[in-house]
């Protein structure tokens, strides 16, 4: 195993490209339909008025029968109308923490030149897992933009894939709901959520999800100055100096023995796994290291995260310095480490939509 | 304008409408139609937070619980008809919608009710006022159901969405109802524009239903206009207020119309007759009436023979529906023809009856008249219908019966006697009778009506009355001297269309004379009444323009829509078919002997049709698919290459974010490229080689190869820092290691 970075990178994807050609407009996925509780009764009356109609001979019936039909037919081109030429951003946050709210920002680009689309639902499908948020767009004027946007919580850590989306309309008149899938993928790591722990790092005592804290000597003394670098955090930057550079930002460099390194070992290796409630423990135990990884970088110190990568008996190791992303690399680092929740818990979202 | 009012103004033109087309058939008469008038127009300021006070919840429905007891008391203890009650009450209904319409759900169930309102007016008339209200809900359905269904969708989904939280204040619906960004002039126009597609889409749809007619269940009321004078009694007091009924009765298409037919041409249709007179009214001694018999959709009233009586004039007449269904026919017809109805796809005809005088009426089975030819032979016919077909003798019973005289004066007599004794025949009798009252004047102003014996005071003091007067005085005058009568009433008169080219008769043209008995001619039509009466004027300019122009209208509707049935529709299909010549051919085909030299050249005739049909067709196929074709290119969201340096660019983001080098969304592949470079990692040179290669493929025109893309893909997976040096020092390191 590649041994996982450590950012969350927000990232925006436009739809995957249609196929063309007509093999590929056969192969595509139809529209589909659902009668909403008011199509349902307007189909019921005019199935009643037909019949009524071919019952009777009565004109004015087969008339207002026609009328009927009519408007079932032209919703079904106005709401294909709403649905074309649309195409879709989705914004993830740059950090994502299990079990708590997440904003997914949802764009909708309308690239109709005359026609605008009204009553656009958009909702997201996450790989096993369905959300039950959406994005509604009242009105989403010709060429125009609109954002929109969800919360929804992430229940388990681990990576996100967010297969695509489902564009659903009622327009124009309520009788039935169309809808077609947007291939849209995206991914995200969703963090453990740090548990904020009272006591100070032990050293060399974890049974199971445990660290090793070195102290050495403080920080260490100034060994150069170089320029600040992408992400670095700003403790470091000589002022002064940065003052009489014209163009870059100063820092001092460190002697990197002189600096505090902690040493954080997770144990998930097969032996672990085998003992009871390993799988909520283990989970319990990532949360709190979550916490003091972040804290012990947000000191100054350097952290090395080493733990088990899954069955076959390699070790994954991340070495990070207090940089202003050192602390997501280490959460990132936490949330890919196997075993993945997803197999040891249920999705208590999935297991609310089949209910 | 604002979404809430656009909305409310929709919702209540629906509503208007299916009120509308319920009056229409006739429900919703007097004070029950002010009281729904009156609730709809209050509603309309019934909002805000009177809808909030409870008070008026529960007085709203109290109000519609009497109302249901109200209507089921009146249709169950008052005789009031079970339809009509529920009618009324469908109506009473949708006023207290819209008097309590909070939300759109109760927007919504107007709507609905006003499309219940439509389907239920088809079983209660079928006149162009109903036309007229369902073209309004081709206009306004779309409306309503559109700003409806949105304004269902901002109430259910601006009330606790997350665009709420993320502005950290909830979504006002309210204030959406009121914008005005909404709804503009472009949403209006267009849901206007959709009663379009709406029409057609109808219009050929109503036109391709096969009309079978089960005929197992109809509610269809049997409910024709009451018309003056085709009673069971004719009251000479009772009527004669109708002369400016201009509703149309009958409508005239003679064969003989001519290219420039004259504006009045009036025609004498014959009703009702009449054998027994009291002193007031007159009425009919014997109700029997027989079967006219009918073969394959024509009736013969009387046999005639002769080779003269051959040739015919034919009189198209398209009936209202009249109480009671009394066919009126010119004096003189001998043969009727009359347009069936289709029924389970067989066509069904009416039964015709007739009296002895006869009067022939048909079997109605709803309000929808009746339309029918009359021929007349060519050597009696005349619009004013002066010769009767009915010319057999008459036994000595009857004779009787049309010699019934009222208890009536000396001086009566001394009249009849005077007028009469110096002629010779029943012909020229008659004739002097109706010189002499020729002199009265003809008034709608019922003098005589109070009067004991109203013939007499008509006679000898006022000297002035309607039609009825004058027919019925002539009637005992030549009973009183011998002769045959009776008194026949039905309509004079006939004002052209020329929208619709027929001549169309009214209620006010309702008319009285005599038939005479005379033993050469048989029964002899005469006309009393003065010249003086003429047919109603009618008002002219760009009023009666329009009178003629919905009269045409009407006439339309009725023969094209309310009278459209399954022969119709297979006259259609096989004029369409004739148009694509498959009629012409197959007949030529299977008959070669009886081909003449226009079949023929028919037949050899280039098939231009199918080349116009096929032709037109390809060019619309052609059109749709330019037009598909366009659309599909303009909404593809990516081409191939796209897709492909869409896929190289997340390669390289993997493998430069396994390194640390995570590249934020706002920065590009190439600028992200340099950046590694300047850190001086040993993925530069593949980042910068792979940056560059995207933007070319992306925006340069330059589509990846499958081969190259996966031969990227493959260096940036398996790039081994090691092999390329160390990474820079301050980089994270990362790093597998086996235990």
């Amino acid at each position: 195993m590649t041994a996982p970075s450590a950012t969350a990178t927000p990232t925006v994807r436009d739809a995957p490209a249609a196929r063309t050609g007509w093999r590929a407009r056969l192969s595509r996925p139809l529209r589909r339909l659902r009668f909403t509780r008011e199509g349902r009764f307007f189909t019921v009356v005019t199935v009643g008025v037909g019949i009524a109609a071919i019952n009777t001979g009565n004109n004015l019936l087969y008339l207002v029968l026609g009328l009927m039909l009519s408007l079932i037919v032209l919703s079904g081109v106005l709401s294909e109308l709403s649905l074309r030429g649309l195409t879709f951003k989705r914004r993830l946050p740059r950090r994502a923490f299990a079990g708590t709210s997440l904003l997914v920002e949802i764009e909708v680009h309308n690239n109709k030149k005359w026609a605008p689309s009204y009553s656009v639902e958009v909702e997201d499908r996450i790989e096993q897992r369905v959300t039950d948020k959406r994005c509604y767009f009242l009105k989403v004027s010709a060429g125009a933009r609109q954002t929109a946007a969800y919360r929804r919580v992430a229940p388990l850590r681990g990576r996100e894939r967010y297969l695509g989306l489902r564009v659903a309309t009622r327009f124009p008149f309520g009788l039935f709901e169309k809808w077609r899938e947007v291939e849209l993928e995206d991914e995200h790591v969703v963090f453990p959520a740090p548990v904020p722990q009272p006591e100070a790092p032990r050293a060399r005592s974890m049974s199971r999800g445990g660290f090793n804290a070195r102290k050495d000597r403080g920080r260490g003394d100034v060994d150069g100055l170089r320029e600040l670098r992408d992400g670095e955090s700003a403790r470091e930057v000589d002022w002064k100096k940065t003052a009489q550079s014209v163009h870059a930002v100063i820092v001092r460099e460190r002697a990197s023995e002189g600096a505090k390194v902690v040493q954080i070992e997770l144990r998930n290796g097969p032996a672990e796994r085998e003992r009871p409630g390993f799988s909520r423990l283990f989970e319990e135990e990532l949360r709190r290291v979550a916490w003091r990884a972040t804290q012990a970088l947000e000191s100054g110190a350097m952290l090395e995260l080493r733990a088990e990568d899954g069955g076959n008996g390699r070790h994954a190791l991340v070495r990070l310095t207090p940089s202003n992303d050192g602390a997501e690399r280490a959460l990132r680092f936490l949330a890919l480490l196997p075993p993945s929740p997803a197999l040891s818990e249920p999705d208590a979202t999935t297991k609310a939509k089949v209910k | 304008m604002r979404f809430a009012r656009v909305h409310k103004v929709s919702v209540y033109t629906v509503a208007v409408l299916g009120l509308m087309s319920l009056a229409s058939g006739g429900a919703l008469q007097g004070p029950i139609g002010i009281v729904i008038a009156a609730g709809v127009i209050a509603s309309w300021w019934a909002e805000g937070a009177l809808l909030e006070k409870r008070a008026y919840a529960r007085l709203q429905t109290t109000l519609l619980v009497l109302a249901l007891g109200v209507q089921f008391a009146r249709a169950t203890l008052f005789g009031h008809g079970l339809l009509d009650a529920a009618v009324e009450f469908a109506a009473l209904l949708q006023v207290s919608r819209l008097a309590y319409r909070k939300t759109a759900a109760e927007f919504q169930q107007s709507t609905a009710l006003a499309l219940a309102h439509l389907i239920a007016a088809t079983v209660l008339g079928a006149g162009l006022s109903y036309a007229l209200c369902f073209l309004g809900f081709v206009i306004a359905l779309p409306w309503a159901l559109t700003l409806g269904h949105l304004r269902r969708e901002i109430e259910g989904n601006y009330l606790a969405d997350a665009r709420a939280g993320r502005a950290g204040v909830p979504i006002d619906v309210a204030r959406i109802l009121r914008s005005r960004r909404v709804v503009g002039p472009g949403l209006l126009v267009g849901s206007s524009l959709l009663s379009l597609p709406i029409f057609a889409i109808t219009a050929v749809l109503f036109v391709l239903f096969p009309r079978i007619g089960l005929g197992v269940f109809s509610l269809r009321q049997s409910r024709g206009a009451a018309t003056a004078g085709l009673g069971d009694e004719v009251d000479l007091a009772g009527h004669g207020t109708i002369r400016d009924d201009p509703t149309i009765v009958l409508r005239v298409e003679p064969s003989n119309l001519g290219p420039n037919p004259p504006s009045v041409r009036p025609f004498r249709l014959r009703g009702a007759a009449f054998d027994v007179y009291n002193g007031h009214a007159w009425s009919r001694r014997s109700l029997t009436r027989t079967s006219v018999l009918r073969d394959a959709g024509e009736y013969d009233l009387f046999i005639v023979r002769g080779e003269q009586t051959r040739r015919q004039v034919s009189y198209r007449l398209t009936l209202d529906g009249i109480d009671p269904p009394v066919l009126l026919l010119p004096p003189g017809t001998v043969r009727v023809r009359v347009d069936p109805r289709m029924e389970a796809g067989y066509p069904r005809y009416p039964d015709l009856t007739r009296d002895a005088a006869n009067e022939v009426r048909y079997s109605a089975q709803d309000d929808l008249g009746l339309v029918y030819t009359a021929y007349v032979p060519e050597v009696i016919a005349d619009d004013l219908g002066q010769y009767n077909a009915d010319r057999s003798p008459l036994d000595e019973a009857t004779t009787r019966r049309y010699l019934q005289l009222p208890a009536v004066s000396p001086e009566f007599l001394a009249l009849a006697r005077q007028l009469t004794a110096p002629h010779e025949t029943a012909y020229d009798k008659a004739s002097a009778v109706v010189r002499h009252l020729r002199s009265f004047r003809y008034t709608l102003d019922i003098e005589s009506g109070g009067a004991e014996r109203p013939v007499e005071h008509f006679l000898f003091r006022s000297h002035a009355g309607h039609c009825e007067y004058f027919s019925t005085s002539m009637a005992l005058l030549l009973r009183a001297a011998g002769v045959p009568t009776r008194n026949v009433t039905g309509f004079l008169g006939g004002t052209y269309n020329r929208y619709g080219r027929f001549y169309a008769i009214r209620q006010g043209d309702a008319h009285s004379w005599v038939e005479v008995y005379d033993q050469r001619f048989g029964w002899i039509t005469f006309d009393p009444t003065p010249p003086a009466r003429e047919p109603a004027t009618r008002a002219s300019g760009l009023l009666s323009e329009i009178d003629a122009v919905l009269e045409a209208l009407r006439a339309r509707w009725r023969r094209y829509v309310v009278g459209f049935d399954l022969s119709t529709q297979l006259r259609l299909f096989q004029g369409a078919a004739r148009w694509f010549d498959f009629g012409g051919r197959g007949r030529g085909a299977h008959q070669p002997a009886a081909r003449s030299p226009r079949a023929e050249a028919q037949r050899n005739r280039p098939p231009s049709h199918y080349a116009f049909a096929i032709g037109g067709i390809a060019a619309l196929g052609a059109i749709g698919w330019f037009l598909s074709r366009r659309s599909s290119l303009r909404s593809a969201p990516e081409t191939r290459s796209v897709r492909d340096a869409i896929a190289l660019a997340r390669a390289f983001d993997n493998a430069v974010a396994a390194r640390g080098f995570s590249r934020p969304s706002s920065r590009s592949l190439v600028a992200h490229a340099k950046t590694i470079r300047d850190a001086g990692a040993p993925i530069a040179e593949l980042a910068t080689e792979v940056a560059d290669r995207w933007a070319a493929a992306r925006y340069g025109a330059q589509p990846l190869t499958e081969s190259e893309l996966d031969g990227y893909k493959k260096s940036l997976a398996s790039f081994d820092d090691a092999k390329h040096g160390q990474p820079p020092r301050d980089a994270p390191s990362a790093a597998s290691a086996s235990p």
